[in-house]
């Protein structure tokens, strides 16, 4: 992480932001700070659920395979849930985040009904 | 994730959510990683920690080695349902004997009795009563005090975020290849970065991996719903996941491993309950049977070295000793590959005949998936790898609490300008001044108080191992008092000279009451206690040499506030 511009992107995320009047201020970081506690959570909790769906959906439709099945659906969830989070943080809006997670879960939740048990 | 909400690039926000996914729960991670590098050598620790066992100097051979613990056993026990042999080697200086009742369930994970003996004199050693490095080992996944269940969810949650802090990290880290061959000492907030980068990136595999198998091996509790959809009797899986390895391992001896991975998850308890269930019927077979002198170890030993080569014996199991129905089983203390959990390379043998009965098994491959699960997890666990793969992965572990170490650090000196700049600290800063310090130098102390513990509390003092683990949730306790009410500067500067005096003496107290003496353990080749010795004092010069930098640094270049400037020059 040498080049300036990293250094620059460090330095950017330490600057405090310069909004014009206080109280638009105080508002607005209160919101921010909302909006980052509720994208952890989405990260965590929403993550969590997208990557146990698709544990479920990989192990039913390789359950042939059993034990190769099972795994690979524990080793990819780990995974899914890791790159969930990361997209939760690299997407700028924050409602296209959540849509993001919900509504693959969503899909994979059909899907598992629809597989029948 | 800026606060005026300006749209950033997928490298700027990867930054932003490096630093704060890891700072979060970074002192916690510190502690996981510097606790679980010291559980590669728990062995060696929980050795240190009980130097009544230091006497103990084991003879080259292992013939005479088992003849010592056959002497002991045929004396004292002669009318066992089974002996259970656990020979000295390079990560053990006692023989350690299990020796289990006729009827007695021969597989149970706990049960029998316990004896330590010293390997060359054949005398039975009361060792005191401690944890050992069992305690460091358990808190690098249980913690201390909580409910054993969420103590695990939260370092589950702890190990998420630092998998999604390497990977956000790598995606930060442009110049990966370039950067790594870069180190600008001396540049305050530059160096600190280098030191940062320089450690993620050396031993990035190993953090991968150490990460990844971490959610692994607690698989069971965090994600069980992949499994729970196949299996519906999770013995099943438990039973496929051995493999075809499933009858090699069957009636193998087990003591060494479950030791050291006791209770890992539910999962190790629930293959050692069904192992058990199925030895049973066997068990009645073996009961029957009329007294017979045991055969000559001897030409067994020698055979399973000339087979084994490089490969010492770890164990040897006699069941049924001194009847017809005797038989031993060898076992090498090198797992075989580490694309399998726990198979080891085991030699039969009529236990009055001393003929060969080993069945030849066809062990089926392990597919791909158990095969990224076994390698990853053998790894962490360090099972059955030799002693220069050990210290790999102690090095590796070490870097990695140095990257995190170096990585709290940078979050404070990257905002101590502008710190300086508004002429106070904000208490956000400030919090995490303090507990950087708390962590970083506060849990070396408290490992070293721990150690201090174990040789001064009296040996009769009924609780003491309980007191041994107060004595480092004090110790931790106090150096975060200390570094809260104490200036930053003054904190980092007197914890890290207290740290490397306190540890540059552990070699000495280790003498004086009652450890083998490090100029003795090295020329006894007892390389484990020795090198227990000769580590502190590797880490009280790496303190040393912190506390000088600390020392030099003048501070920021800028005019200097009321407030002590926070830069320090840890690994620099």
């Amino acid at each position: 992480m040498n080049s300036q511009t990293e250094l620059d992107v460090l330095n950017a995320s330490v600057s405090t932001p310069t909004v014009s009047t206080r109280a638009k201020s105080a508002h607005s970081l209160i919101q921010y700070r909302v909006m980052i506690a509720y994208r952890f959570a989405l990260a965590i909790l929403g993550g969590y659920l997208l990557a146990s769906m698709s544990a479920i959906v990989i192990a039913k439709t390789f359950a042939d395979y059993r034990a190769a099945a099972a795994m690979s659906a524990t080793l990819l969830a780990f995974c899914i849930h890791c790159a969930a989070f990361i997209w939760v943080f690299m997407v700028n809006k924050t409602l296209k985040a959540s849509l993001g997670i919900l509504v693959p879960s969503i899909i994979l939740f059909v899907i598992y009904k629809m597989m029948g048990n | 994730m800026r606060v005026d909400a300006k749209v950033e690039g997928p490298r700027q926000s990867m930054s932003w959510l490096h630093t704060w996914a890891s700072l979060i729960l970074g002192w916690l991670l510190y502690a996981i990683f510097l606790t679980g590098t010291l559980s590669f050598f728990q062995s060696e620790i929980t050795a240190w920690m009980k130097p009544e066992i230091h006497q103990s100097v084991p003879s080259d051979s292992q013939v005479q080695q088992t003849q010592v613990a056959l002497n002991y056993l045929q004396k004292n026990y002669p009318d066992a349902g089974s002996w259970s042999i656990q020979l000295p080697n390079s990560r053990q200086t006692t023989t350690e004997l299990n020796i289990r009742k006729k009827g007695e369930d021969l597989q149970a994970r706990r049960g029998g009795e316990r004896i330590t003996l010293d390997s060359a004199t054949g005398q039975v050693i009361e060792a005191r009563d401690t944890r050992g490095g069992g305690f460091l080992y358990r808190f690098h996944f249980e913690l201390y005090g909580f409910d054993r269940i969420w103590a695990r969810w939260i370092v589950g949650l702890a190990t998420m975020l630092m998998f999604v802090a390497i990977i956000s990290g790598i995606i930060t880290h442009k110049k990966i290849f370039k950067d790594f061959f870069t180190f600008r000492s001396g540049k305050g907030q530059r160096s600190w970065l280098d030191a940062h980068n320089a450690t993620a990136v050396f031993a990035l595999p190993f953090h991968i991996m150490i990460t990844f198998s971490g959610l692994l091996l607690l698989m069971f509790m965090f994600m069980p719903w992949g499994i729970n959809q196949v299996y519906k009797d999770r013995q099943e899986f438990f039973q496929e996941m051995r493999g075809g390895a499933v009858q090699q391992n069957n009636s193998r001896n087990r003591n060494v491993e479950n030791r050291s991975v006791s209770a890992n998850t539910s999962q190790a308890r629930g293959i050692t309950e069904q192992r058990s269930r199925g030895e049973r019927g066997k068990q009645h077979e073996q009961e029957a049977g009329y007294p017979a002198p045991l055969t000559n170890l001897t030409p067994l030993i020698i055979a399973a070295q000339a087979q084994w080569k490089e490969n010492p014996i770890a164990s040897i199991q006699i069941l049924a000793p001194n009847t017809s129905n005797a038989t031993i089983e060898l076992r090498a203390l090198y797992a075989k590959s580490v694309v399998e959990r726990g198979v080891y390379p085991i030699l039969k043998f009529d236990g009055v005949t001393g003929k060969d009965i080993n069945e030849t098994v066809q062990t089926k491959n392990a597919s791909i998936p158990m095969g990224i699960y076994n390698v990853v997890t053998v790894l962490h666990e360090a099972r059955g790898l030799d002693l220069t793969f050990r210290w790999l992965l102690f090095f590796s572990g070490v870097i990695g609490t140095l990257m995190i170490a170096t990585g709290l650090i940078l979050w404070c000196v990257k905002r101590a300008p502008q710190q300086q700049k508004q002429g106070y600290k904000s208490f956000g800063y400030r919090f995490v001044e303090v507990m950087n310090i708390a962590a970083v130098i506060g849990l070396p102390i408290a490992c070293a108080s721990y150690f201090y513990a174990n040789r001064f509390i009296p040996f009769e003092i009924e609780t003491r191992l309980n007191w041994e683990i107060r004595a480092f949730f004090i110790a931790w306790l106090a150096t975060l008092i200390y570094a809260a009410i104490r200036p930053h500067r003054q904190a980092w500067l007197e914890l890290l000279a207290f740290a490397s005096v306190a540890f540059a003496l552990l070699p000495i107290v280790n003498f004086t009451t009652g450890g083998q003496a490090f100029w003795n353990s090295i020329a006894n080749d007892q390389w484990m206690i020795a090198s227990f010795d000769l580590m502190t004092w590797v880490l009280a010069i790496l303190f040393f040499l912190s506390f000088y930098k600390v020392k030099k640094h003048k501070g920021l270049p800028v005019k200097k506030s009321r407030n002590a400037p926070s830069n320090k020059e840890i690994s620099a």
